[in-house]
């Protein structure tokens, strides 16, 4: 048995370990930005800076920029040392940073000038989501070299985890992902309605699972015992754990989509999975916590482990609260409201924050070779952090619950206690601040770390490449038979296997699949429900391009509180033409399925033109920012051929798109909102000039659509009664 | 709703590939042993790692 002499990139490291924290810093500053927003409207300064367009930044951000550098750094440090070998390719290493820096900077400047997907923590346009997919590849090609070459032969937990993580985030990226270029910045999804609402939370919500929890679980099942210095409470646990939780995750999307127009049965599969889920993720967060067996008083000195245990903790509420979320009764209370904020927060905050910073407490005094710069600090932040998470999350789980049966209370006459959405609004406003307060502290903390870590690393030096030796265990198993049929080597090498046959499985079920659900759509259809007309689809790009689906519901679920608020529930066949869907999953304000003509909520053009300017003047102490550069800039709808022959390709039976029809259809539409306009806010005295100036803005275009939407329906009504 | 056919088959392709690697990982004794992982991932050569022992700063 030869020892091998050979070193880990610790360089890697340190680059994915200060990306986190910057990006860390960042994305949770336009955090308390948005957070602020809903507080104090008016700091929603410019159009690049208000809230439907930088919360999709927050998101991203922290998901993709914090969280998932911090992967980058933890699986880059321990993959190597549990393999006992360096990465594959220090090109690869090198080329998966800069990389991914660069797709979130393309996200840092795109999110903000509007251009987006609207599909959440999926917004990212086209060009964007094929460098991830690249991207992503480069990862695993160079995590999977690094496993063949691999000096042990067992692959630790860990790695399982990290594995499942590269596999199933690919498949979910890219079936979320399928859409239609129309230009350069801007794409239609290729599924509609109910659909993508399906694709899109089956996506959404195995982007928490594979993203935001089972790399993480490998980071613990590496950090948590080296912190502690003793082996994982069980390891036949956690196998089994990984093994549950990888099978039943994938089947939990369709309870984002609770007593929406999503079929029942899908919705009860996701329910049912959901609850199952609990088995697993206390499998884990029991692993981790009872690897301190025996070993608390470690917790009491040790900075990391603080971290370490409280993330373990918040796993275990987030994920108990998670199937208890999906239960229909409580998710009749929780839906749209803050209380989904505050359980992705305490997953989050407490989760992926905390053990993302006892993880960088614990590599980078190694790999600089200098103990922690101050371990007071470094406590200061832990009480910090901990203080922030709890003054976000409470005030979050009151205002959810509060406004949740706010919206349900009737007098005992049958009508609604609040009839106003607003009134549900301002009364969580208390709350509101208190979470910015929570937040602020949290990146307070986050600060005292950055200063913390900075100190050691400069006081340290970067030890960029680690001496390390081992026994090659493989070698010394493949020396045995040396000519053998060349399967036999295939079958030695299976990580190779796996991803060839993966290759080979998802062309052969993309060829076969794809076609047949596009040509054959057969989605429940209601006669009366046509497309949108131009101006309308141009309003409707707006919508997105403002985020007011971020917002803003496009669903009332069939519940007698809905339906006497905002009119008949929505059906699965209204939204067959909706490329994306748009349904939304918070109401921070009302929702707007039935706000088009003939319905409960219509209002008049011009109510919606002087709401736009300044919702503040019509809805007194409304927190939506001011839209007035809608009013000001001039519609651009040079590409609205493009987007109705993308629609037409995918299904929607649009009929002669022919470049002058399109530009009289949209004239005419326009002219007469611009009249209607103009008639109310000038009382009938206005000149053709206005007309003529108003009819090219933005504006217009919206209220267009707004005034459509849910409106179909009435429409077969209509015909029925004649 | 025919997208369902999609994810299904999606997700059984998922679960088949996990399926293949936990038959691939029993057939290769990845888990004949499951008391040494737990240790072995302990014990790096950390001779030259001048202040590694955090619990005692």
């Amino acid at each position: 048995m030869e020892v091998e002499k050979f070193q880990y990139d610790n360089k890697i490291v340190s680059k994915f370990a200060l990306a986190t924290v910057i990006w860390g810093v960042i994305g949770m500053l336009v955090g308390l930005l948005i957070a602020c927003q809903l507080v104090w409207p008016s700091l929603n300064l410019t159009s690049w800076l208000t809230f439907g367009r930088i919360r999709p930044l927050h998101t991203n951000a922290v998901i993709f920029a914090f969280v998932g550098n911090g992967i980058f750094a933890g699986v880059y440090y321990s993959l190597q040392r549990l393999l006992k070998t360096r990465m594959w390719s220090d090109k690869l290493s090198n080329i998966n940073f800069w990389g991914w820096q660069l797709i979130i900077l393309s996200a840092v400047i795109s999110l903000p000038l509007g251009y987006t997907t609207s599909k959440e923590y999926a917004e990212l346009e086209w060009p964007i989501d094929i460098a991830i997919t690249l991207l992503w590849v480069v990862f695993g090609w160079n995590m999977f070299a690094t496993i063949l070459k691999r000096r042990v032969k067992h692959l630790y937990v860990a790695i399982w985890f990290y594995i499942a993580t590269f596999v199933t985030v690919a498949v979910l990226h890219i079936v979320n992902s399928f859409e239609f270029p129309i230009h350069f910045m801007k794409s239609y999804s290729w599924y509609a309605g109910v659909q993508d609402a399906l694709v899109q939370w089956w996506y959404g919500h195995n982007a928490v699972a594979f993203f935001l929890t089972t790399p993480y679980l490998g980071l613990m099942y590496y950090f948590v015992p080296k912190a502690a210095n003793r082996p994982v409470y069980s390891y036949r646990l956690s196998i089994i754990h990984f093994w549950a939780l990888i099978f039943i995750y994938i089947w939990a999307g369709p309870h984002h989509l609770l007593y929406t127009a999503l079929p029942d049965w899908a919705q009860s599969l996701g329910v049912v999975f959901s609850i199952m889920l609990i088995a697993p993720s206390w499998g884990g967060m029991l692993n981790g916590l009872l690897t301190l067996r025996g070993a608390w008083d470690k917790v009491r000195d040790n900075v990391v482990l603080k971290f370490m245990v409280v993330a373990l903790t918040c796993y275990g509420m987030a994920t108990f609260e998670g199937p208890m979320l999906s239960l229909k009764s409580v998710n009749l209370i929780s839906h749209f409201t803050d209380w989904t904020i505050a359980h992705v927060h305490v997953g989050g905050l407490g989760w992926n924050g905390m053990l993302t910073f006892g993880m960088l407490y614990f590599i980078i005094p190694k790999i600089y070779r200098k103990p922690l710069y101050s371990k007071k600090l470094a406590n200061a932040h832990f009480w910090i952090a901990t203080l922030g998470i709890l003054l976000y999350a409470i005030p979050m789980y009151w205002a959810g619950f509060a406004q949740g049966l706010m919206w349900q209370q009737f007098n005992p006459d049958g009508t609604l206690v609040n009839k106003d959405f607003l009134e549900t609004v301002t009364q969580l406003r208390p709350f509101f601040a208190m979470r910015a307060a929570g937040g602020a502290l949290f990146i307070v903390g986050a600060v005292m770390m950055s200063y913390n870590l900075l100190k050691t690393a400069l006081a340290g030096k970067l030890v960029a490449n680690e001496e390390a030796e081992a026994v090659n265990a493989l070698m010394v198993e493949h020396k045995k038979e040396k000519k053998e049929y060349w399967h036999k080597v295939v079958e030695r090498k299976p990580v190779r296997m796996l991803i060839l046959s993966l290759v080979v499985i998802l062309i052969g079920g993309a060829i076969e699949i794809i076609p047949t659900f596009l040509v054959s759509s057969n989605v429940k259809t209601i006669s009366s429900v046509k497309p949108y007309t131009p101006l309308e689809l141009e309003g409707r790009d707006l919508y997105i391009r403002e985020g007011c689906n971020n917002c803003h519901s496009q669903m009332v679920r069939p519940l007698r509180f809905e339906t006497a608020r905002y009119g008949e529930y929505s059906k699965a066949g209204e939204f067959v033409y909706d490329h994306p869907f748009l349904w939304g999953s918070k109401r921070t304000g009302p929702d707007l399925h039935r706000e088009g003509v003939g319905n409960k909520q219509n209002r008049p053009d011009s109510w919606h033109y002087l709401h736009m300017m300044e919702p503040s003047s019509i809805s007194p102490g409304s927190i939506m920012p001011t839209y007035e550069w809608l009013t000001e800039d001039d519609l651009n709808a040079d590409h609205i051929l493009d987007k109705m022959k993308a629609m037409k390709s995918m299904g929607v039976p649009y009929e002669n798109i022919e470049e002058q029809a399109v530009r009289d259809s949209i004239d005419a539409q326009a002219t007469r909102i611009a009249k209607s306009v103009l008639f109310d806010i000038t009382k009938d005295n206005y000149t053709d000039e206005d007309v003529t100036s108003m009819k090219q803005k933005e504006i217009v275009a919206l209220i267009a659509y707004l005034q459509r939407l849910g409106s179909d329906i009435n429409k077969l009504e209509a015909t029925k009664t004649e | 709703m025919e997208v369902i056919v999609l994810l299904i088959s999606v997700s059984l392709l998922l679960a088949s590939i996990f399926l293949g690697a936990f038959i691939w990982a029993q057939v290769n004794g990845q888990y004949e042993d499951d008391q040494s992982p737990a240790v072995r991932m302990l014990m790096d050569d950390e001779q030259t790692i001048t202040s590694n022992n955090r619990t005692k700063q």
